[in-house]
């Protein structure tokens, strides 16, 4: 054993090993984001991990009465609680999805019940598909367009490529606080 | 957690328990002194010192010492502990609930310490024989010291309430999931159905076979998939006994787990009212009365929200005892009764409530006084008055404003007492009752219900959704058949029992859409027999048991909405609050915005274009109300911005027609409002306004309304053409 281990290491080794340690390590790489990568109707959006609870099957939605104004307030019922379910496209001003992009082609429906949450408590949305969680670099990501509808400019902080879609990073704190503000 | 933690909360604990002690033995304290009691005392300060010494709390030590020395001396006989004394040595009680609170060998506040020196050195005195009512004067600024100081100390929160919150709904939510199990199980209907489907199909071979000359092998195969078939069917079944006998024995043990968690909300009677004996002997204190408490029932459990909710107005009722029943303890002993009074706080279950009474031995409530004030009020006349029984009488004392009192007291004769009592009753469910025991005094019943968080309710589909009225405020359900339904002046109502039942339609008094409703109407009738309202829903689904939770405090306040609960197959539903419906029946109705239940009215409102009318002139908007109408479009009003906006939110509407000059809210704001909304964007709004100058319409289409008519204008067509080119004919 220790007679193996006293072998001389060859050249090829050697240099692969050399190289290895002596490479300068990027700092950059370990600036990483990640985020739940999700879709409203035609957006593709991503809020940080951080701002979401849990992403579920959908779940009846019950209603709130005089609130069926355009967020849509109801309640759905999430681990034995009732929390707040509201529209977060309308909210994002974003066009709801016709109903049939509800079911991908193989038929199978996509939609999720996410829930996101923060000190001042939980608030659930379905978006029409959820991809999951990405992680990238913060380097790969770019400034909006300015084609980048106007309603969500405010929320959005930046685009990141994710497969074939440019996906744009909600700021998770200040999507919370528009709720809580869209809710009273 | 680290053991000086621990030993932090071990502290809290024992000096609760110790404090406790001192309080209620000071309270309770008769004179003379048995040697017993103040045995008791002595050891509590004596434990309670020993307790601060371990974590280091310095001023818990000296303020406990300094009682535990006016203890022996009591004992000793140097000092008797009158009244004014055990008001000092409460007062030390007082400040050592404040420092208990103070984190031991923490930061001290300047001002809390020096109220600890005060409060030594005036117990020292105490200790020494000084003079009570020569004190009694230095002892107000000390007292407000030790008070302030009490709100200085930051108060350790109530731990483990919302862990208990989080218990229970997590316990509903498996119970609910544990049925559906069972009904899982039990609606195997389609498996029987496919099995049957087998067998008749092996049976047709056999009898198609058996037409047929078929070899014995093939005879066989058939036997063989015939038996195969038959002990799968019975396996099946043997499994569906076994899941059906586990989901049981799952179901059995969660129901208990819930029902030990429901139960652990429980408190005993006593925890809720523990301030009461103290609080009585201040206010006899304050006003020269003699009064003890007599606590009955103390280990009666309560549901800690009723009892907390209950606190304030059994506080109330206390001081109310002492204040107008007690008599000065000359009075008392002059008639030959005991000058030290009684009031009685007892508790027990009966009839599946909570029966809470307060009972005083003292003069009782002069009936000819509140007749004599009745009348002063001019809430009747003289007449009417003499005529009035006793219960009749005790009605008014739960008035607002109704006080037998002629000057004000720092405890009471400002009239905000039974009314206040009352409310606060009322908001949870119970009732007050007062009545003259034939042994003199008065006594109140308060009827309260066991638990806030269990309510039995009808469940209804209104709109499409579920909605659950609790049974206690439903007051009949029936089918009343469309030709039954009268109509005056545009309300609709029909005869329960000889009255007229006002009728409103669920989904419209709820804002939700409307569903088709067949010839006869399911009416649930709530409230009271004095206003009872008849909601016509589409569905009645049936009675459940509720556990309610309260809406996220994000929502606010929610119009017609008590609260929100699972239904046994986990579907959310909204509690209604029977109340607020009738107010907002009554606004709709005040509004003209109620639609019909009655013959022929289905279909038609609801195919029709719907037009809202806005303006703050009864005159104009009736006038456009009938133009607009003639043309055969729904019409309904509103009499100003805000009212619209309410609207708007809560119902469709193809159109808005609106002046812009209206109180609250006016045209320009709601023309603001609607175009920034996502969803009313679209909604065209036409204004009418008699202000036709340039400036004026630019202002209005600036933000954002699609016409403006002038009001000269909108008597001829202009108005109808503008309203038909925007949305098109009115069906």
């Amino acid at each position: 054993m220790s007679a193996w281990l006293d072998l001389p290491l060859d050249a090829d080794t050697l240099d692969a090993a050399t190289a290895h340690y002596a490479a300068v390590r990027d700092d950059r790489r370990r600036a990483t984001s990640s985020i739940l990568v999700f879709r409203l109707g035609a957006e593709w959006l991503g809020l940080p991990t951080s701002s979401f609870d849990r992403v579920g099957e959908p779940r009846p939605v019950h209603s709130l009465p005089h609130r069926g104004g355009a967020l849509a307030a109801g309640l759905v019922p999430v681990g034995g609680d009732l929390v707040i379910h509201l529209s977060l496209a309308s909210l994002l001003g974003i066009a709801a999805a016709p109903t049939v992009a509800a079911a991908d082609r193989a038929g199978i429906a996509m939609a999720r019940l996410v829930v996101l949450a923060d000190a001042a408590g939980r608030v659930a949305f379905t978006a029409d598909e959820v991809l999951g969680v990405h992680e990238f670099d913060v380097a790969q990501l770019r400034p909006l367009p300015s084609t980048l509808a106007r309603s969500l400019v405010s929320y959005t902080s930046a685009l990141v490529q994710v497969g074939a879609h440019p996906v744009g990073v909600l700021d998770g704190p200040r999507v919370m606080t528009a709720v809580s503000a869209a809710l009273a | 957690m680290s053991p000086e933690v621990s030993l932090a909360e071990l502290f809290r604990t024992e000096a609760r328990e110790q404090i406790a002690k001192l309080s209620d033995g000071l309270v309770s304290l008769e004179e003379p002194t048995t040697p017993a009691a103040l045995e008791e005392l002595m050891r509590a300060a004596h434990s309670l010192k020993g307790a601060a010494r371990i974590v280091g709390h310095e001023q818990m030590v000296r303020v406990a010492h300094e009682l535990e020395e006016c203890f022996v001396a009591a004992q000793a006989g140097t000092i008797r502990l009158t009244a004014g004394r055990v008001d000092m040595l409460l007062l030390g009680v007082d400040a050592l609930t404040s420092l208990a609170a103070i984190e031991p060998g923490g930061e001290v506040d300047e001002a809390v310490a020096n109220m600890a020196d005060e409060v030594v050195a005036a117990l020292r005195e105490t200790a020494r024989g000084a003079g009570s009512v020569a004190r009694a004067s230095g002892r107000v600024p000390l007292q407000r010291a030790v008070a302030s100081a009490g709100r200085l100390v930051p108060h350790a929160s109530q731990g483990g309430t919302d862990n208990t919150e989080r218990l229970l709904t997590l316990a509903g939510e498996a119970l609910v999931a544990s049925r559906g199990v069972l009904a899982q199980v039990g609606s195997d209907a389609a498996v029987r159905r496919a099995e049957r489907e087998l067998e008749r199909c092996i049976g047709e071979m056999r009898s198609v076979f058996a037409g047929l000359l078929v070899s014995e092998e093939a005879q066989r195969a058939i036997a063989a998939v015939e038996l195969a078939s038959a002990a799968s069917t019975q396996r099946r079944r043997e499994r569906v006994v076994a899941i059906e006998g586990a989901g049981q024995r799952v179901t059995d043990v969660i129901t208990q787990l819930y029902e030990r968690v429901l139960d652990a909300r429980m408190r005993p009677f006593g925890e809720g009212v523990a301030g009461m004996p103290r609080m009585l002997r201040d206010t006899a204190r304050e006003l020269g009365r003699d009064a003890r408490l007599v606590l009955v029932g103390e280990g009666t459990p309560v549901d800690r929200e009723v009892l907390r909710r209950i606190e304030a107005p059994l506080g109330h009722l206390v001081r109310n005892a002492v204040d107008h029943g007690i008599e000065a303890p000359a009075i008392r002993a002059a008639q030959g009764r005991p000058s030290s009074g009684t009031v009685r706080l007892e508790a027990r279950h009966g009839g599946g409530r909570l029966l809470v009474t307060v009972e005083d031995d003292g003069r009782g409530i002069d009936l000819e006084a509140v007749r004599a004030r009745v009348v002063r009020r001019g809430l009747t006349d003289a007449h009417a008055a003499a005529d009035m029984s006793e219960q009749e009488l005790f009605h008014f004392l739960f008035l607002p404003g109704f006080t037998l009192r002629d000057e004000v007291t720092a405890i009471s004769g400002r009239g905000v007492g039974l009314d206040a009592v009352q409310t606060a009753v009322r908001e949870i469910g119970g009732d007050v009752r007062v009545s003259a025991p034939a042994t003199g005094g008065t006594r109140f019943e308060l009827q309260l219900p066991l638990t806030l968080s269990v309510v039995w309710a009808l469940v209804v589909e209104i709109g499409g959704e579920s909605f659950a009225i609790p049974l206690a405020r439903v007051h009949r359900v029936l089918r009343v058949d469309r030709a039954e339904i009268a109509s005056v002046e545009g309300r609709e109502h029909f005869t329960l029992d000889d009255r007229p039942v006002g009728l409103v339609l669920g989904h419209q008094l709820l804002g939700m859409p409307a569903r088709d409703q067949e010839d006869a109407a399911a009416v649930v009738v709530v409230g009271e027999p004095e206003w009872a309202l008849g909601i016509v829903v589409d569905r009645l689904i049936g009675e459940q048991e509720l556990v309610l939770r309260g809406l996220d405090a994000r929502l606010g306040k929610v119009q017609d909405v008590g609260g929100a609960a699972l239904l046994a197959d986990g579907s959310p539903t909204l509690v209604l609050d029977v109340d607020d419906l009738q107010r907002t029946a009554t606004m709709l109705a005040a509004g003209g915005r109620l639609d019909a239940v009655g013959p022929g009215a289905s279909g038609r409102a609801a195919a029709r274009k719907r037009v809202l009318v806005v303006d703050d002139s009864l005159t104009v908007r009736e006038l456009e109300r009938k133009m607009i109408e003639g043309q055969g479009y729904a019409v309904d009003v509103a009499v100003d911005g805000m009212d619209a906006w309410n609207a708007l939110r809560a119902g469709a509407y193809d159109l808005v027609v609106t002046d812009v000059d209206m109180p609250r809210m006016d045209g320009i704001e709601l023309v603001t409002r609607i175009k920034g909304d996502a969803t009313l964007r679209a909604v065209p709004v036409m204004i009418v306004s008699y202000k036709d100058r340039d400036e004026d319409r630019r202002r209005g289409l600036d933000a954002g309304a699609d016409f403006y008519l002038t009001k000269g204008s909108f008597y001829d067509e202009t108005m109808l053409r503008a309203i038909e080119d925007f949305i098109g004919m009115p069906t």
